[in-house]
């Protein structure tokens, strides 16, 4: 067994402490609710949705963490099925109404009518959403929705999924080149959060180029970001 | 030693407040208000209005200038860890040992040591259980009054 890097132990330990803020979370509200300590149906339900989304968010951390260890998503090219665009990106989005309404971050889906289609494994490509809408919520700035749109290019026959919102902090262009490598996190979202793995936007990468596309990401001025992610149709 | 100026509120501090509001609930319920900040520049602020009944603060909370050097001038483990300046802050204000209360995920030495030095409680997030043994024995009696 090879002994492990400072890169893999220092991932751990902020792995570590990604999963059990929000686990403790969990096990704060449940030990609240047993023993009586939040009144009122509508904040008991409150405060359950809020720890359901709470233990969603760490099943996300957790699967980044199995894609790491496998090198993959574990699934085979006959597993590829066809996704429907808008239905994937609402399913992706729902996971963070919670955790959005707290922080004031909608997430919208513009063209809900089109039914673009693309073939591929809806269970990485949401986990890539996933990934993308967690760092708008944990990082995005308060009060300014998420606009997420999807089409088919007619020059390169490629899908299309753009994501564009605001930081709260803007993005440096130095550390524009290397997000997405891992273990890194950008100065901005070090601002907001002070730890974390810098693992969820290495997995998009690694999951976009494994379905054959490309994952291109810009900042601009006031804190504008946008991904542009794009997927060959399979057709 | 300050006294305590405003006894109903306690303050919290922590980046990832959406995952501590089973905490706000539980002081609500004890009777406490809760002032939360998401940084050490704004935590420190909040001190300098009030002695708080007590302060609860994540070692592991972003830092910004101009406190990054203050805090690095403090020695290498408050570089790495902003919420043990927030806790000396306090102290230095006036806030007593049973008034400061740090917490982190993992329990590290160099902290430990510190925490010694400078007389807070030192916890270990992960037991919703545990933490509210130390918060009731943190808010049973107010250590400034005669």
């Amino acid at each position: 067994m090879s002994t492990p890097t400072n890169l893999d132990l220092t991932l751990l330990a902020n792995f570590v402490h990604q999963v059990v803020n929000p686990l403790n979370g969990v096990a704060g509200t449940l030990d609240n609710l047993a023993h009586g300590v939040i009144d009122g149906e509508e904040r008991r339900l409150q405060r359950l949705n809020a720890a359901r989304a709470q233990l969603e968010q760490c099943i996300t951390l957790i699967r980044n963490l199995a894609f790491l260890a496998q090198g993959s998503g574990g699934v085979a090219d006959h597993d590829q099925r066809k996704i429907v665009l808008p239905q994937v990106i609402i399913e992706s989005a729902m996971f963070f109404q919670e955790d959005g309404k707290s922080k004031k971050i909608e997430i919208n889906l513009l063209d809900r009518a089109t039914q673009n289609t693309i073939k591929g494994h809806p269970e990485l490509i949401r986990q890539v959403l996933m990934n993308i809408f967690d760092n708008f919520i944990k990082y995005g700035k308060r009060g300014v929705p998420v606009e997420v749109n999807q089409r088919i290019q007619r020059s390169t026959g490629m899908a299309l999924i753009e994501i564009k919102g605001l930081s709260a902090y803007p993005v440096d262009q130095e550390d524009l080149d290397q997000i997405g490598n891992l273990g890194f996190r950008g100065k901005n979202a070090k601002k907001l959060v002070a730890s974390g793995s810098g693992l969820g936007m290495y997995i998009c990468r690694k999951i976009i180029e494994g379905e054959g596309g490309s994952l291109h990401m810009e900042a601009g001025a006031q804190g504008k970001v946008l991904f542009l992610i794009k997927l060959p149709t399979g057709e | 030693m300050a006294k305590t100026t405003d006894s109903k509120t306690v303050v919290l501090v922590d980046d990832e407040l959406h995952n501590m509001s089973w905490m706000v609930d539980y002081l609500s319920s004890r009777g406490l208000r809760t002032l939360t900040a998401s940084n050490a520049n704004d935590a420190v602020a909040i001190l300098e209005q009030e002695i708080y009944r007590a302060i609860i603060v994540d070692l592991n909370i972003p830092i910004m200038d101009p406190l990054t050097n203050t805090a690095l001038a403090k020695g290498d483990v408050y570089g790495r860890f902003p919420g043990l300046y927030v806790a000396f802050h306090a102290r230095n204000k006036g806030y007593r040992d049973r008034q400061v209360v740090i917490y982190s995920v993992h329990r590290d030495a160099a902290v430990s040591e510190e925490v010694a030095r400078l007389g807070c409680t030192y916890i270990i997030k992960g037991r919703p259980k545990e933490i509210k043994l130390e918060l009731d024995a943190v808010v049973s009696f107010d250590p400034t009054l005669p």
